[in-house]
């Protein structure tokens, strides 16, 4: 009963940013085709706004963990009931969200040549024409991708919100300097690019490109991480005190 | 209804102890008073309670039930407290909806009711409203939810006096709609004594007293008259404190009254509750120290 309170409770308040989000983005693709029309001899195809989509649930999971948790806090929630509601709603838009897009792309490739991440990514396997399948397969990963970015922007929201001054610093701090400053100089001097190829190696495994650009290895793969980043944010969340 | 239990509860901030092994128990259909000088555990007692913060020993039984992480047990109780839980883009009208949402129920009527008599415009953002208005929006919320235990923890910061006389007589009124147990944290002793049944003092993390208002009230008292005959009066008596105006002296006395040895110039009156808080709390301040 509860659950199914704060369930129905935070998918009404995911409406307004998804609602937002839809209306930049039916605007910013009517204007792109206009403008493709107006300017191009015909070989002009659109595509790759998943990464907005990707983009826009993580900083909506990224602000609504925080705010929720002091909520239903005040409304007398547990946090087991605060963290199932949650992964049940992020689960639930992002099954809306690709169901919503998938339309919409169809509807918008009537216009223009859509060219979406996943058929850009391994088109290969799914020739020219995906079928069904290539149907249902591009429903699945968009939406194992989406609640994987969901999941870590909870999970990084948590973690922000477990940590006191220091610790935020450091890491505020110490994640861009290690990827930006550390990883390109011990790489080049220290592992004569030993690094990049083992990170290499690892896109090429989650990514599924080291078996023939298989999407399904990708799938897992964000099934995997998803499960991951839900158990920390579970971890984090247990025993989360209520800070003023 | 059982009531709530609070057994051995002690919870610490880094070296500083807040609460220390905490008995109490709060009885189902009463007032109570919780009374403590700042920083003295009022509030943390109250996150512990309700399960905004983790005791490191100890547990709280409501009607029964283990409170931590417990929806069955924390659905019972609404804690109105000091800091703002609700999103700051917020305005009130959102704030009793999402109640309503969350807890199932809510009386928007009567809620439309106390907006009109405190005065306070629901459309408004909660960030924009003034201390005194954050506090109302949060004794509205409160007193339109029917749950058995409430807790409001200094309800009455910032507010002007007319609001306070008014929030004394709501919480009256609701204690005759629901007969439900509140707990009332506030500085504002004397504000409060005619409005509780028990009182808790709590003082450097431990609860010192608690005791019927009437119980507290009647274990001393205060003797006015010249300063020649109070001096006389209070020879061997346990004296609280004392104030002199003019040639009059006031000086409030613990212990038993005894009408007979009162002298015709003397007039007795009860104890003023905030003077014996005071001389409680001090007390206690200097056993420890």
């Amino acid at each position: 009963m509860r659950l199914s309170r704060a369930f129905k409770f935070q998918i009404r308040e995911m409406i307004k940013p998804i609602a937002s989000f839809y209306g930049m983005f039916f605007l910013f693709v009517f204007l792109f085709i206009g403008l493709a029309y107006t300017s191009s001899d015909g070989s002009v195809s659109f595509g790759g706004f998943e990464l907005c989509t990707i983009v826009m649930l993580f900083v909506t999971m990224l602000s609504m963990i925080r705010s929720d948790f002091l909520l239903f806090l005040q409304h007398g929630y547990s946090r087991k009931t605060l963290f199932l509601s949650t992964t049940l709603c992020l689960i639930t838009t992002s099954a809306v969200v690709v169901f919503i897009e998938t339309f919409v792309y169809k509807i918008f490739s009537n216009l223009l040549p859509y060219n979406g991440m996943f058929f850009q990514g391994y088109g290969a396997a799914y020739m020219s024409d995906g079928g069904v399948k290539g149907f249902i397969d591009e429903f699945l990963w968009k939406f194992f991708l989406y609640i994987l970015a969901g999941a870590i922007g909870t999970f990084i929201s948590l973690l922000y919100y477990r940590m006191n001054k220091l610790q935020k610093t450091i890491v505020s701090v110490g994640v861009p300097a290690l990827f930006i400053v550390v990883y390109p100089l011990a790489d080049q001097y220290l592992f004569e690019g030993a690094l990049t190829r083992l990170v290499v190696k690892i896109m090429d495994f989650y990514t599924g490109y080291a078996f023939g650009g298989n999407p399904y290895v990708n799938m897992l793969c964000n099934i995997g991480l998803f499960a991951l980043f839900g158990a920390l944010s579970f971890l984090l969340l247990r025993k989360c005190n209520y800070k003023k | 209804m059982n009531g709530i239990s609070i057994e051995r509860v002690s919870k610490k901030f880094g070296s500083v102890v807040a609460l220390d092994n905490i008995n109490l128990s709060l009885e189902a259909g009463k007032i109570y008073g919780l009374l403590g000088r700042n920083g003295a555990g009022k509030s943390t007692l109250l996150n512990v309670i309700s399960n905004r913060l983790f005791a490191e020993e100890g547990k709280v039984l409501i009607d029964g039930d283990n409170a931590i992480e417990n929806d069955k047990a924390l659905t019972k109780l609404y804690y109105m407290s000091e800091g703002n839980c609700y999103p700051e883009n917020y305005s009130v009208n959102d704030v009793f909806q999402a109640a309503k949402m969350l807890y199932g129920e809510f009386d928007f009527d009567y809620a439309k009711k106390l907006c009109k008599k405190f005065d306070l415009n629901t459309k408004k953002k909660i960030k924009s409203l003034s201390t005194g208005y954050a506090s109302i929006y949060k004794i509205i919320t409160a007193l339109c939810l029917p749950v058995p235990y409430l807790f409001l923890d200094e309800p009455v910061l910032g507010l002007d006096a007319n609001h306070r006389e008014l929030f004394y007589q709501l919480i009256l009124e609701d204690y005759n709609r629901y007969e439900r147990t509140i707990v009332i944290s506030t500085h504002l002793i004397e504000e409060v004594s005619g409005l509780i049944e028990e009182v808790i003092i709590i003082n450097k993390g431990k609860v010192i007293r608690k005791e019927s208002c009437e119980e507290l009230l009647n274990s001393g008292y205060t003797v006015t008259g010249k300063s020649k005959d109070i001096e006389a009066f209070i020879k061997g008596k346990n004296v609280l404190s004392e104030n002199s105006l003019g040639g009059l002296r006031s000086v409030c006395i613990l212990g038993k009254l005894n009408r007979a040895e009162i002298p015709d110039t003397l007039e007795i009156t009860k104890l003023d509750l905030q003077k014996l808080f005071v001389n409680l709390t001090k007390e206690k301040e200097e056993m420890v120290g």
